[in-house]
């Protein structure tokens, strides 16, 4: 019988480059200015092709390391914008010509209070229904939901053709007092 | 940073397919049992699902009378839901062949968390090196 395996300790990580945030992860006690005006929230727009979901990641990963990003919290933000990229660049422009996938991350905070990564996945085709019996799709959907606190599916609010995918990831909260001046 | 590839270009995607996962089948004898090893470092996603089951597939086909299966995915650094779909296929495969199919995961972390969070660690053969798989029973 194989050993069933315990959950695993999430890998260190040291981040790469910071992409315009203010402030370095410091030490205890030493919060990062996650809503710093210096944070640039994620902008991507990339070719619906089967390469996209890799750069999605790699981007997504880069800026999440900027701020800092708690590891575990990261791949699972990481994973679910992955699934949906992957979803879009499957499903999004099979009638019609090729066109973008949209990729945009903010940060959402409250003062002194609870971090969230919002990652909103937008493009801008009609949807072929994917297959009955694609497992892909039911095991994706499951997948991000689990990684991310609400994932909403839905059209997009400035009312052009294309699907939304809303990821609002768990909160993690700052800790230590507000940086002195 | 690279650009995305755009359209069809065969070179274009072959050389990021390339280097973004790395394929290799080795044959051992562990004992009484012959045993097949695909090992995969990097990435398995949709841009590199098909040469990952592509392997698995030639696994099967080479596979001794016998012998054991291993997928070892320890140097894995992204697995998404057609990696999983495929693992599932795999076991399914293996189970309708009578071969095992033993995965290696080592708890690395992009490759269990999934895995965990789509209840899969009851349905695929799991373990932590690629000796406990060709060890066991």
């Amino acid at each position: 019988m194989p050993a069933r395996l315990a959950p695993a300790m999430a890998p260190t990580e040291t981040p790469d480059e910071t992409l315009g945030c203010a402030a370095s992860p410091g030490s205890s006690g030493d919060p990062v200015d996650r809503a710093g005006e210096a944070c640039r929230p994620l902008r991507l727009a990339l070719p619906a092709d089967p390469v996209a979901p890799s750069v999605a990641r790699h981007r997504l990963r880069r800026w999440l390391a900027g701020l800092a990003w708690p590891a575990v919290e990261l791949e699972d933000i990481v994973l679910a914008v992955s699934e949906a990229v992957s979803n879009a660049t499957e499903y999004a422009y099979l009638q019609g010509p090729p066109g973008l996938i949209d990729v945009h991350g903010e940060v959402e905070t409250t003062p002194g209070g609870p971090c969230r990564i919002v990652v909103v996945v937008r493009d801008h085709g009609r949807w072929r229904c994917p297959p009955i019996d694609d497992e892909n799709r039911r095991r994706g959907v499951p997948l991000m939901r689990a990684c991310m606190d609400t994932v909403t599916i839905g059209s997009p609010d400035d009312g052009g053709e294309g699907t939304c995918v809303a990821l609002r990831s768990k909160a993690i909260r700052v800790t230590g007092p507000p940086a002195a001046d | 940073m690279q650009k995305p590839v755009v359209g069809a270009s065969d070179d274009g995607r072959g050389s990021v397919n390339e280097q973004l996962v790395r394929i290799d089948i080795a044959r051992v004898v562990d004992g009484q049992r012959a045993a097949l090893i695909v090992k995969v470092a990097g990435e398995i996603d949709v841009l590199t699902i098909d040469r990952f089951r592509a392997a698995v597939g030639t696994g099967f086909d080479q596979l001794p009378d016998g012998g054991i299966l291993v997928v070892d995915l320890t140097d894995v650094t992204f697995l998404g839901s057609p990696g999983l779909q495929a693992l599932v296929d795999a076991t399914r495969t293996a189970s309708q062949r009578r071969e095992p199919l033993r995965i290696v995961v080592d708890a690395t972390r992009p490759v269990i968390r999934p895995i965990m969070l789509t209840g899969l660690d009851d349905v695929l053969a799991l373990f932590h090196t690629v000796e406990e798989a060709l060890q066991a029973a």
